[in-house]
């Protein structure tokens, strides 16, 4: 059957909304000048198109328009409980972007958006103020790609770049002797020239995260393979680059012991353990609010409508099968890295 | 169904004609066209805000919506000249004819702006449209005259609002043909009848787009977002965890195991999985009525046997 989606869908971006307050920013002319072909519709708001009520996150997905809009309010967040801190005191995370163009099925951001369209946030200098000003007082632990992959997206955006030059500004700084500003770049992304165009800078943390290429093919859609991340980790340690592999959400299938194995045994054999900077292990978790839209929007989707167990507000695998699976990933990685490069989300702690 | 909405008759009638729709006569305030093979139903609803909205949720209401049904507004509108040139009005200051799909909608008495989805395919340029509360006259101040290319007409934001209690913002759009540049006095029912016909086969086109969009391109897990019509024992479950043989399956588990209505819907829950990852639940329960594990005596050992039956189906 011919892919219904391709003949009746509008292409990416074919579309952008733009708020017209930030019309002749720099960076929403950059953005524009990479789609001459997009309608720009100009906006009062993000949240008129964003907030509408009645939107299909699904749909939308399947035909994903740009909105460009300045940040207001506030500008960080504290890092949330289910979000791993590295052993880092002020944990902090940001949204310059919001949404993705990958579409894994269990992403928190299917629960927790309204509209599966992209929103850049185009005022990053009111950010980087804002940080600067953290940064008076003390050293920050940022994570920049929570509720967006910068890395998949820095092909439009450059925001990646953006943050590494920021970062760099502030190494100046020191508390301590530490660096006063370390930032987490989440991605899974394998963009192995990204690594060529660019240098490693303290400080600045690439967390890369690994799936077997089972889950990858099953939920992970339009992500890079395992093969192509592998190769990219390996291009990245190659040149220095500090990376974090992330089996994080581990997600639980019939053969998942299987599975996970061929994958810590392809990682091992492709990728230098000792140079890692750390690893980050977690079984799926989700809060309850959010995974009650996922299940809505995504019946079909077996991931979603796996019988999670709800403790607190917190949908995860039963107490039983959390240990079995991060435990299966932490004993075989013990064995190529020392406990304290392993973390767990579970307790926050060093395994 | 694919709900068309029209202001005036002359409108509809290329409508009715081209789609050999019926006058559905158990119809009194309003004019209601229909051709269930084809999925459509057509409204006149009068010219205005309110006879617009009203025809919208009049409509609704009675014929119910859901995720596979659409809203379509379309009708004639005026174009507002714009002060300087644009790529639209360079040469020919009056684009009388041409068809515009609407990508933002702005109702002139709130200053509130509407944005309908523009996630499909289509072949019409595209024009933000106001919305005012009388015909538009070049002679009236009516609308603030801009550089930018703007259409207006007198329902589009309202039928976006009425409709916006039963359709999702990806469930309408607004396809508006130019008939004048502000002298509507001129503009006859002929004239109205020949413009909407003219562009026929492109609407045609738009509509069989939509028919295919919503019957066969989204599947259910796509649309069952949206559907508000659904029972709760029903919801957001996949088609074929909505077998009634299954259902009457899973009522008689439910009694075996002397479930809770919390354990009956962590069943669900489990069966659905099972369902959706391919799991043989099927032998698993026929292994425990065969082990004389189900049915189970009392409540005690059916919530024994439920913690079995969920270690053994994950």
């Amino acid at each position: 059957m011919k892919s219904l989606r391709k003949d009746y869908y509008n292409p990416f971006f074919s579309h952008i909304y733009v708020e017209e307050a930030v019309q002749d920013h720099l960076r929403t002319k950059r953005i524009l000048q990479r789609f001459p072909d997009a309608n720009v519709i100009l906006i009062g708001h993000y949240k008129d198109v964003f907030c509408r009520k009645g939107q299909n996150y699904i749909l939308q997905q399947q035909s994903q328009n740009l909105i460009l809009a300045a940040k207001q309010g506030r500008l960080i967040y504290e890092g949330a409980p289910v979000c791993q801190n590295f052993g880092n005191e002020n944990f902090y995370y940001t949204s310059c972007i919001m949404n993705c163009i990958y579409d894994c099925e269990y992403c928190y951001l299917k629960g927790m958006y309204p509209s599966g369209n992209i929103v850049i946030f185009v005022n990053l200098e009111d950010i980087f103020a804002k940080i600067r000003h953290h940064l008076k007082e003390h050293p920050m632990y940022l994570c920049i790609s929570y509720d967006t992959d910068l890395m998949a997206l820095e092909q439009i955006t450059g925001y990646t770049e953006e943050w590494i030059t920021f970062a760099k500004e502030q190494s100046g700084l020191m508390y301590s002797g530490t660096m006063p500003l370390k930032i987490e770049i989440r991605t899974k992304a394998a963009d192995i020239l990204f690594w060529q165009r660019h240098t490693p800078i303290p400080g600045v943390i690439y967390a890369i995260t690994l799936s077997p290429q089972a889950v990858i093919d099953a939920c992970e859609h339009k992500t890079p393979s395992l093969h192509q991340r592998l190769a990219s980790v390996k291009e990245a340690i190659r040149r220095g680059f500090p990376v974090r592999l992330c089996f994080d959400p581990m997600i639980y299938c019939k053969n998942w012991e299987q599975q996970y194995g061929e994958m810590l045994r392809q990682v091992f054999t492709e990728i230098d353990m000792d140079k890692l900077e750390n690893v980050s292990v977690g079984t799926f978790r989700v809060s309850q609010d959010y995974l009650k839209k996922m299940r809505k929007n995504q019946p079909q989707s077996a991931v979603i409508q796996f019988p999670y167990q709800n403790d607190n507000g917190v949908y995860h695998y039963s107490r039983e099968l959390t240990h079995q699976m991060e435990g299966f990933l932490v004993d075989s990685l013990t064995k190529k890295l020392p406990k304290d490069k392993i973390f767990l989300w579970e307790n926050e702690e060093k395994t | 169904m694919i709900y068309i909405v029209t202001a005036l008759y002359a409108e509809a009638h290329p409508f009715i004609t081209r789609f050999q729709m019926k006058k559905d006569s158990s119809h009194t305030r309003f004019q209601v066209f229909l051709n269930r093979e084809a999925n459509l139903c057509l409204i006149i609803s009068g010219t205005g805000s309110v006879p617009s909205a009203a025809a919208v949720s009049s409509i609704c209401t009675e014929y119910g919506t859901g995720p596979r049904d659409f809203l379509l507004n379309t009708g004639i509108c005026a174009q507002i000249l714009s002060e300087r040139e644009t790529p639209y009005s360079a040469g020919n200051p009056c684009r009388t004819g041409q068809i515009f799909l609407c990508s933002k909608i702005r109702e002139q008495v709130t200053g509130r702006t509407f944005y309908p989805d523009l996630l499909y395919r289509h072949r019409f340029a595209e024009a933000q449209i106001i919305t005012g509360a009388r015909p538009y006259e070049k002679s009236i101040p009516a609308v603030t005259r801009t550089d930018e290319f703007l259409l207006y007409d007198m329902e589009a934001a309202a039928v976006y609002q009425a409709g916006s209690y039963y359709f999702g913002p990806h469930q309408m759009s607004f396809l508006k043909i130019i008939s004048d540049n502000g002298n509507p006095e001129h503009v006859t029912s002929e004239q109205i009848e020949h413009l909407i016909h003219r562009n026929m086969d492109s609407i045609a086109d738009y509509i069989a787009s939509l028919q295919t969009i919503l019957q066969e391109a989204c599947p259910d897990e796509l649309l069952a977002k949206t559907h508000r019509e659904e029972t709760l024992h029903t919801e957001h479950q996949p088609e074929s965890f909505q077998k009634e043989s299954l259902l009457k399956e899973l009522e008689q588990l439910c009694d075996d195991l002397h479930c809770s209505r919390t354990m009956a819907q962590s069943l669900r829950q489990h069966i659905r999985y099972c369902i959706l990852s391919g799991v043989d639940y099927a032998s698993v329960l026929k292994a425990m009525y065969q082990e004389g594990k189900l049915p189970c005596r009392d409540k005690r050992e059916g919530k024994q046997c439920f913690e079995e039956l969920k270690k053994r189906l994950l």
